[in-house]
């Protein structure tokens, strides 16, 4: 799949999103019940906004020094007998994987939920390697969604929010033989058993990383499913994907982050396994016997030195998507981008470039609920706001075409000099009384005391094709002319 | 005490009986006000869009026409909101620097200056009973930082019974030129905050941000739905009791 | 053994020269707080115990205090509880230490030694349940901490569906800063720590939260309270 969901563009997108009303009930509902959830987690643990300044804190002093962290890390995996493999793009990622793959000749590989293996795009070419290939998503949802012939994650952490019971039976039942009904525990035992069997007899274990520990060459991995530890225990070769910024110096740092991502993410307290493991050590016997790191950059570097340089401090909680109203119509599909919400509109442009991912910046009104909400203090909505000054005043992209753009830079023009504001006052009764109006106003009060307009052109035209626009009043009425004579008056 | 009244281009252009009201109440206060003749805009519309170069002259425009104020007082909690990232604006040894920096020292949202520097809580405004709810400004209440103030002023407004609004945090859908320029994902935003409204029952819908107001209020009328839409400044202006007026902690003025 | 690092100079390179070719000299972190260190530090045993008997409950798993007069029989009980069958310890000297005994007429032991990896993992999945005893155990979240040695795998903790922890009260540390304090000093080098807080679920299916995914379907915390 790769960074894209998909080839249509961004209004065909949401022209789509509007189309599925369950998707999009699901994502309110889910908002609703995470906000409950989660600011009850945070005011439990009390203090929110110190720890919030003691997770930012950590995540900026690990990106200032990442090629230190980086080499520690390596280093570290390495003494143990590990293999770390730098990887600058997805295709080296993707070789890499592929060369372990088929050195080892394996056919049966599991995978636990990773973010990063998505965005190379490892799951076709695994499954291009042979036709007796057998790949198994052990996340639930991720598996979910491969049973359903690979369909797209909507949401970075209940990435199968847009599939309800009635879907998912009807997809185990076709492709599982399951005969049960749509209770969700029921559901879960068949993919439980099902994806057991498989674990016993796989060869590879492909995992994400939450957090690279630098100082141990250890990986932290953080689940409720308790597929991660499976996947690092029963396969003899590992090999983990992680984002490059993905590291900390310690295991207490991981600790520390492994707290606000649960509470942040899902309002737990810890998610029910948080692991730290490596390389089999020289007495165990379960384990990986053969151990890989693959560290990805694929655009990640576009941001280090620059104002976006603080979107790699996100630990990928998903608390933004939860709290954004944006994602919370449109839903993660219309993104088109396997990072959607606040977080993909800032990252995805960065990773995958404005002429694909350009429109993203500009599906937000900035109210600020993302930066608020984010537990490593992203300003994610002041990000938005670089990324646009970036296409229309660096690049000259200019997001509506050319027409609006003379609209704003006129409103720019006219909102500096009094001269020309001055003219607008006086022009804009008179220019809005003779647009199509409203017959009856039914809203009492100051609002529409002159008048509604129903119709209007040009860039109020994406105003009146929603809600009626108020008439402005004569000059003489307007606050400027009432004020002085007040002040006269007195 | 001397207040310079911060108008803002929508409230100048389109809705002076807010200003009006935001004076009248100030004055009552015994308070002075006057009116910065060069202040035209905050520049938010354009510097939101990404036009940020082409924002600087309407940003310094504002920021040189409140340059002798004592105090600034502003109608819409998301412009009082833009005053306060002005310092970032600009570089260090840039001599707006320090002007932006006086000017979001001493810029407060109405209800903000009413609560946090004169102290007050009852304004004396009183009503007959009727039903009402308040939608909260994402700027005001996230950039500016403001979260407590209108709700403690209206609830000192007698005869009025302000019921919780549902999905209290989440965005009306005007975010500035995001109406217009997003008109399909404003109008999903815009019909659940609608819904929300109608959902309590009340019959006056508050605010304090006049963009939130015009936005709801545009889709409120378009539905035929009917309910009175009104900014906070009008609330606290009616039928003012002024017995009820708290003591006003300031020493420096005399009540009117 | 030796492990490889494959491209890591240009790798670092371009990182180095997107900060525009500034080398910054190495420092360490520097803590900005100890809230971590503090929050519920100053707690008694009795506080952090209440604490913990609430979260039990809010994670799913079963707290039950005992002593370690009758720990065994409660064990006994569980393991009947949870249906019999094969139980899994691991091969330990802790048990006898701390005089807990596993009596099951199907008892099988986590074998030391590589040559059993296969025999081991296959036995966990066999066993309807495992008895164990964690390093730490967390009163904030309710969880038990373990680490993986030669006579303990990781698959020990998860393929069995019933799990046992017999926690010595002894063991409970208020969060997991003091228990990842410990592991950053004390952990054996190449070991696996396992922060374990109820059985597995998952939120997966229109938010529900259902319990017993991968993991084990069930957990009973026996903490004993003279130990």
């Amino acid at each position: 799949m790769g960074l894209s969901t998909s080839t249509k563009t961004f209004a065909e997108r949401l022209e789509e999103s509007k189309k599925d009303q369950f998707a999009k009930a699901a994502v309110a509902k889910a908002q609703d019940a995470q906000w409950d959830k989660r600011e009850l987690a945070r005011d439990e643990l009390g203090n929110w906004q110190e720890w919030r300044n003691i997770a930012e804190s950590i995540r900026q002093h690990t990106l200032k020094y990442l090629p230190h962290y980086l080499t520690e890390f390596s280093d570290n995996v390495a003494a143990r007998g590990g293999h770390v493999f730098f990887a600058a793009d997805a295709k080296e990622a993707n070789d890499y994987v592929k060369r372990i793959v088929l050195e080892k000749n394996a056919k049966k590989i599991v995978k636990s939920k990773s973010m990063v293996t998505t965005e190379v795009d490892i799951d076709p070419m695994l499954v291009s390697l042979a036709d007796d290939m057998d790949i198994l998503e052990t996340d639930l949802a991720e598996f979910i969604l491969q049973v359903a012939d690979w369909d797209e994650p909507s949401h970075i952490v209940f990435p199968a929010l847009h599939k309800n019971r009635d879907q998912i039976r009807e997809i185990f039942a076709k492709k599982l033989g399951y005969e049960g009904d749509n209770n969700p525990v029921n559901l879960a035992r068949c993919a439980r058993d099902t994806m057991r069997k498989l674990f016993l007899k796989s060869e590879v274990g492909i995992t994400g990383c939450n957090f690279a520990i630098a100082n141990t060459g250890d990986i932290n991995l953080s689940t409720n499913e308790g597929n991660a530890d499976l996947t690092i225990s029963i396969p003899k070769t590992q090999i983990v994907l992680m984002g490059m910024e993905r590291i900390v110096p310690s295991i207490k740092e991981a600790e520390i982050l492994d707290n606000m991502l649960a509470r942040s993410a899902v309002g737990q307290k810890l998610t029910t396994y948080v692991t730290f493991a490596g390389q089999q050590a020289d007495d165990e016997s379960d384990g990986p016997e053969d151990f890989h790191v693959v560290i990805v950059d694929n655009g990640r570097s576009n941001a280090i030195g620059t104002a976006f340089e603080a979107v790699l401090q996100c630990i990928r909680c998903g608390a933004c998507l939860n709290v954004c109203p944006v994602y919370r119509q449109i839903g993660g599909h219309a993104y088109g981008s396997i990072y959607p919400g606040p977080i993909g509109s800032v990252l995805s442009p960065v990773l995958g470039g404005y002429e694909q991912y350009g429109d993203l910046p500009y599906a937000s009104t900035l109210c600020g609920a993302c930066t608020e909400t984010c537990p490593v203090k992203i300003s994610l909505h002041e990000l938005l706001i670089e990324h646009r000054k970036v296409m229309e005043d660096d690049l000259n992209m200019h997001h509506d075409g050319s027409f609006v753009n003379f609209e704003m830079n006129t409103i720019g023009r006219g909102t500096s000099s009094p001269a020309l504001f001055g003219m607008a006052i006086n022009m804009a009764h008179t220019g809005l009384n003779v647009l199509p109006k409203a017959k009856e106003v039914t809203v009492e009060g100051s609002i529409f005391e002159y008048g509604a307009v129903r119709k209007a052109p040009a860039l109020a035209k994406g105003w009146t094709d929603v809600r009626d626009l108020p008439i402005a009043p004569p000059h003489k009425e307007q606050f400027r002319q009432w004020y002085k004579k007040h002040k006269a008056g007195k | 005490m001397k207040v310079s009244i911060f108008s803002t281009c929508v409230m100048d252009l389109m809705f002076p009986q807010v200003g009006i009201a935001m004076v009248e109440v100030l004055e009552r206060l015994g308070i002075e006000t006057d009116l910065p003749e060069g202040q035209i805009c905050c520049g938010q519309p354009t510097y939101n869009s990404g036009l940020v170069k082409e924002s600087m002259p309407t940003i310094k425009n504002q920021i040189d026409a409140f340059e002798s104020s004592d105090y600034v007082v502003g109608i819409a909690g998301s412009c009082s909101g833009m005053f306060t990232e002005y310092p970032h604006m600009f570089d260090e040894g840039d001599p707006y620097k320090q002007k932006a920096i006086d000017l979001a020292n001493k810029s407060y949202e109405f209800t903000q200056f009413l609560y946090r520097v004169l102290g007050l809580e009852d304004l004396g405004a009183t009503f007959k009973g009727e039903k009402a709810t308040y939608h909260r400004s994402c700027h005001m209440t996230r950039i500016l930082g403001e979260r407590e103030a209108p709700f403690i002023l209206l609830d000192k407004v007698k005869g009025l019974e302000v019921l919780p609004l549902p999905h209290l945090e989440n965005c009306c859908g005007f975010g500035g030129t995001f109406s217009v320029k997003s008109p399909e994902i404003s109008e999903m935003m815009v019909t659940e905050k609608t819904n929300d409204i109608l959902s309590t029952g009340a019959e006056i819908l508050i605010s304090a941000d006049l963009g939130c107001l015009m936005n709801i209020a545009g889709k409120l009328n378009r539905e035929g739905k009917k309910i009175r839409v009104m900014h906070i400044a009008e609330i606290l202006n009616t039928n003012v009791d002024l017995e009820r007026i708290d003591t006003v902690k300031n020493p420096e003025f005399i009540r009117a | 053994m030796t492990g490889t690092i494959e491209n890591r100079t240009k790798f670092l390179k371009t990182l180095f020269e997107k900060r525009g070719g500034v080398e910054l000299p190495f420092e360490p972190y520097v803590p900005i707080s100890d809230l971590p260190e503090t929050h519920l530090a100053d707690l008694t045993s009795d506080e952090l115990l209440e604490i913990a008997k609430v979260q039990s409950e809010r994670v799913s798993a079963t707290l039950v205090e005992t002593t370690s007069s009758e720990m065994n029989e409660v064990i006994r009980q569980l393991i009947e509880k949870s249906g019999g069958g094969q139980v899994m310890i691991p091969t330990t000297d802790e048990f006898k230490n701390l005089g807990v005994n596993v009596n099951s007429e199907n008892l099988v032991k986590w074998k030391i030694g590589k040559e059993f990896r296969d025999e081991n993992i296959t036995a966990a999945q066999n066993s309807n349940v495992v008895v164990a005893v964690p390093k730490f155990f967390l009163a904030e979240s309710a969880t038990i901490v373990v680490e993986s040695e030669a006579g303990q795998g990781r698959s020990l903790h998860f393929l069995p569906t019933h799990y046992i922890s017999v926690i010595p009260l002894s063991r409970m540390l208020p969060r997991s800063t003091q228990a990842a304090d410990w592991f950053d000093k004390n952990k054996k080098p190449g070991s696996t720590i396992h922060f374990i807080s109820g059985p597995s679920n998952s939120g997966d299916i229109e938010m529900q939260l259902v319990v017993g995914l991968h993991g084990p379907l069930e957990i009973n915390y026996v903490i004993v309270k003279d130990l």
